[in-house]
């Protein structure tokens, strides 16, 4: 602590009535503790970490979408109904484990072999056998071919674009392994190699060699005469169609939180924007009938990262794409008018040559401006707490697990995976930039040794000088009214190591206030094992 | 002191650990609760009208405009294929069998059809698409009963718009090689079978009694040729080449086309020479010189492009030979000078000057500002600059993909008033 705060802490001093302690104060706390009340703050089992959405259902029936009519809904309309803060979250903020969402790497740090490896199970795709082509999609608007390796897994083949080797394929087992990261159900994706002998045509297909031909002969083939492919294995489970990113599914009873309510989709703009997904839209979601026959319930997937980073199936992304709406009247009048002279900034930035990357870059790259293609009403719902758990979650990345996890995309050239690997990095830090300061930009709330121990984030991550003063308040805090109570002490202090007021009681409240920057509120609970956090609030000043 | 927090410690324990006795409810439990509540009620999600109407749209229009996937077959092995046979043919559709589904390289199409103007044709190709080499075998025979004419030569009057038939067949192969990955270069060798006749619209006077044989070398007789030609071609343009580009060349294909819409930088370079030499008697050998060059220049980054075209096509004659009027050059129409109908102007030389400014308002859609000039011109003496004929106009380009422009609609306008013209697929 430095001497600074050393004087401001004795000169506040401590104030409140629990200075010495009565055994009729103790009583009054014990009696508001254990009285039952609906209105009360905290639950018994707060914060809840496993959203218990696994009951039992009957098969729902596939959702078919049509991506056109979500297009006009969201880009002429504002679908969803829910207004203010995400509503499944935990007392802490945070989302629990659920059939939407795995709390990993930030909560519980995945070594490197973990990130890269993300959602695999296996080697991919069995070469034991040739692979049957069983159908044929083109959903994505490139076709993609479906097929069943020698031990029965269904796998849907992608490709790059001819003249933009690797740039969908690198781009989406780049995509995957950030986002099972960061918590979300992803299908296995695997980067394959293979002969066109390779492949098969299923009896009763439809499809022809002819076919296979023309679709594989689009894609780039190396020098060895191999081609490469996306082989991303279907989730196991009856797929019932997308997910809507606003509202309910009112066939599944799981599902009760309103899309555009959840956190984890609100956020999933953050981590968007990191990976340049510019296509998060309902139709690159996908529900699945899972559990076993005698308890069926719904997983919730992202699907469909070819269109990540700067490029997609067909080649470089426009260069439209995270800086407008796919329609925005303003822009496309002026550029109407002005013969495309009066154009935005971003139409002249100048990409690196790399085939393989396409339109990705980080010097203009502006985290709270980026947009997906579509509105999303989630994305457009995500608010500054939203934004901070999403966005430390990013800063978590270190630049060796960047490093790690871009390797995957299994790049020919080395200045490709340079390139990509510094870009990221250098979004990481303006997302974090962007979004850390909210309501002082603490977390990693622990109790230890009587202490309340935190993290400044931005100064962990060089945002801001360390040891910047912070007032400090105590309360006893009245779980059954939700009001702050009897106030204990004030401090200020630049310590991230508080210790805890000398009373004891149920519930202790402290607010944390980073001047300029908002107020931080934890709660904590005494158990058996001592106080424990139980509950975080954050206010941007 | 500590006694008493002892005390008050042992009773927070107790009064928690019965507190659920008490009444107080879990965060689970209440959640729990929700979903229970929620169990009562599930119904199947509505589709309106709407949606379902959208999605009927989206999977049926994939049929028909996703070119780049291969169709369900109509019957098994039997596409359905629209457009393809004639600019100004009117609605055509038609159907095409590819039996040698099974061979990789190797590959063979039957294609036959008809328009809503009575148009029809039949045409077969055989070939082989390799990585550097290229070979094709072609047979077509096509019905031309509407075809138009306004006379020859540049001053020909729009009110002397006469009609006439043509049904046309054609046989030969073609030889092609990349010789590297911007230079493709090869040969061809036909035999083409013309029938001219009285047209079928009733609305326009022949072109028998509205022209003499003076006025139209090739209306008297119809001629049969053996064609033999030699092309190059020189491209660098951003576009994506696919298998079988080389047929561009093949006496098949119109070899006028329009600028390239998707390209935004590079040169395109060509030059074909092809020599008609007529089977049987007459005086109708002649030698057709084809000459093109498009460069697309950048401006900021490609969202804007200055777009130019040149292009000639020169035909020779010797020992009192001349050039069938239904085989010499035209201009008018989408793919030339755009404020003119199809087949505006004839002659034995043609000239065309195209220079286009577009760019991108929207993802999915580009402007463009165009100017034409066009020429045909009986001896090389008559050329004139000031003889050219000057269109301007508007252009939409629709994208079907940030890399290639779908459709597009222009706005030509001429001496002769607007000129309004679509045209879908894809463009060179």
């Amino acid at each position: 602590m430095s001497a600074e705060a050393n004087k401001a802490r004795d000169h506040e001093g401590r104030t409140g009535i629990f200075r010495g302690r009565t055994l009729s104060g103790y009583f009054v706390l014990l009696l508001l503790a254990v009285s039952p009340s609906a209105a009360q703050v905290f639950l018994p089992d707060d914060p809840l970490w496993v959203d218990p959405d696994t009951l039992a259902i009957s098969p729902p029936a596939e959702r078919s979408l049509s991506d056109t009519f979500d297009f006009f809904a969201n880009t002429f309309g504002s679908p969803g109904e829910h207004e203010g803060p995400a509503l499944n979250v935990n007392t802490l903020g945070e989302v629990p484990n659920s059939t939407w969402y795995t709390n990993r790497h930030y909560l519980h740090p995945m070594p490197l072999e973990a990130l890269q490896r993300g959602p695999d199970t296996a080697a991919g795709p069995s070469e034991e056998a040739p692979w049957k082509v069983v159908g044929l999609t083109s959903e994505g608007k490139t076709p993609r071919l479906l097929m069943v390796d020698a031990r029965g897994d269904r796998y849907l083949l992608k490709f790059d674009p001819k003249a933009y080797p690797e740039i969908s394929t690198a781009a989406e087992i780049i995509a995957t392994k950030f986002f099972h990261a960061f918590g979300y159900n992803v299908p296995e994706n695997y980067l394959v190699y293979f002969e066109p002998g390779q492949l098969e045509t299923a009896a009763g297909s439809g499809l022809t060699p002819r076919d296979l031909a023309r679709i594989v002969h689009k894609a780039p083939r190396y020098p060895d005469g191999t081609y490469r492919a996306l082989a991303s294995r279907l989730p196991e489970g009856e797929p019932l169609g997308p997910f809507l990113y606003h509202g309910t599914r009112p066939d599944d009873p799981n599902d009760i939180f309103s899309h555009e309510a959840r956190r984890e989709l609100r956020g999933l703009r953050v981590f968007s924007a990191f990976l340049n997904r510019d296509d998060a839209r309902n139709l690159n979601s996908l529900d699945v009938l899972a559990g076993t026959s005698a308890r069926q319930y719904i997983r919730h997937f992202l699907v469909e990262f070819s269109a990540t980073l700067g490029g997609g199936p067909l080649g470089p992304k426009p260069r439209w794409a995270g800086h407008e709406y796919a329609v925005e009247a303003g822009p496309i009048a002026a550029r109407t008018l002005t013969l495309g002279f009066g154009g935005p900034a971003w139409m002249d930035i100048v990409y690196p040559d790399l085939p393989s990357v396409g339109h990705l870059e980080a010097k203009h790259f502006d985290p709270k401006s980026w947009v997906p293609q579509v509105p999303n009403p989630a994305f457009e719902r995500m608010d500054a707490a939203d934004a901070f758990w999403a966005a430390r979650q990013v800063m978590n990345l270190s630049d060796d697990a960047i490093r790690a996890i871009v390797a995957t995309g299994g790049y020919t050239y080395p200045r490709a995976e340079a390139y990509v690997t510094e870009t990221l990095m250098q979004r990481r830090d303006k997302i974090g930039r962007a979004y850390l300061s909210f309501a002082g930009g603490l977390d990693r709330f622990r109790v230890e040794d009587s202490l309340l121990v935190f993290e400044d984030l931005q100064a962990t991550y060089g945002f801001t000088e360390p040891g910047r003063l912070r007032r400090i308040s105590w309360f006893v805090f009245d779980n059954l009214t939700g009001e702050g109570g009897l106030p204990l002490a004030t401090v200020t202090t630049a310590e991230e190591s508080l210790p805890l007021p000398e009373a004891v009681a149920p519930f202790l409240k402290a607010e944390i206030e980073t001047p300029g920057e908002g107020i931080t509120t934890v709660y904590l609970r005494y158990t058996e094992a001592g106080y424990v956090v139980v509950g975080i609030e954050r206010k941007a000043a | 002191m500590e006694r008493c927090s002892v005390l008050c410690l042992f009773l927070i324990g107790a009064l928690l650990a019965v507190s659920p006795v008490l009444g107080q409810q879990t965060r689970a439990e209440r959640w729990r609760e929700a979903r229970q509540a929620k169990l009562d009620q599930v119904r199947p999600p509505r589709t309106s009208l709407v949606k379902k109407v959208a999605r009927f749209v989206e999977r049926t229009s994939r049929l028909v405009t996703d070119i780049e996937t291969p169709r369900p077959p109509v019957i098994d092995g039997v596409q359905l294929v629209f457009g393809g046979l004639r600019s100004g043919a009117g609605t055509t559709a038609g159907l095409r069998l590819e039996p040698l589904q099974h061979l990789d390289r190797l590959h063979l199409t039957v294609e036959g059809r008809a328009s809503t103007k009575r148009y029809w044709g039949a045409q077969t190709l055989a070939g082989y698409d390799g990585d550097r080499f290229y070979g094709y075998g072609y047979a077509r025979y096509r019905h031309l009963p509407q075809e138009q004419f306004y006379g020859l030569g540049p001053d020909a009057p729009r009110d002397m718009r006469a009609d006439f038939g043509l049904d046309e067949g054609i046989a030969g192969g073609l030889v092609g090689a990349q010789v590297n990955r911007k230079v493709f270069a090869g040969g061809h060798a036909s035999y083409l079978v013309n029938r001219i006749y009285a047209g079928e619209n009733d609305a326009l006077p022949n072109i028998h009694d509205q022209f003499g044989p003076a006025q139209l070398p090739g209306i008297e007789a119809d001629v049969d040729y053996l064609v033999l030609g030699g092309f190059a071609e020189v491209d660098t343009r951003d576009v994506e080449r696919t298998h079988g580009y080389g047929s561009r060349f093949a006496p098949t294909e119109g070899h006028l086309r329009g600028l390239s819409l998707s390209a935004q930088r590079g040169l395109y370079l060509a030059a074909e020479v092809s020599q008609f030499r007529q089977i049987g008697a007459g005086h109708n050998d002649f030698m057709l010189l084809e000459l093109e060059a498009q460069q697309f220049i950048p401006l900021r980054n490609g969202y804007q492009v200055l777009a130019l075209r040149q292009y000639a096509a020169l035909t020779e004659t010797g020992g009192g030979n001349t050039v069938p009027f239904y085989l010499m050059p035209q201009l008018g129409g989408g793919d030339t000078i755009r404020g003119f109908n199809n087949g505006r102007f004839r002659g034995r030389n043609a000239t065309l000057l195209n220079a286009e400014f577009r760019w991108q308002v929207w993802a999915r859609l580009d402007l463009a500002l165009f100017a034409d000039a066009g020429h045909v011109f009986d001896r090389f003496e008559a050329w004139h600059l000031s003889d050219a004929e000057v269109t301007y106009g508007l252009g939409f380009r629709f994208r079907s993909s940030p890399q290639r422009i779908a459709s597009r609609i222009d706005l030509g306008r001429s001496r002769e008033g607007f000129v309004l013209m679509m045209k879908f697929g894809s463009f060179l």
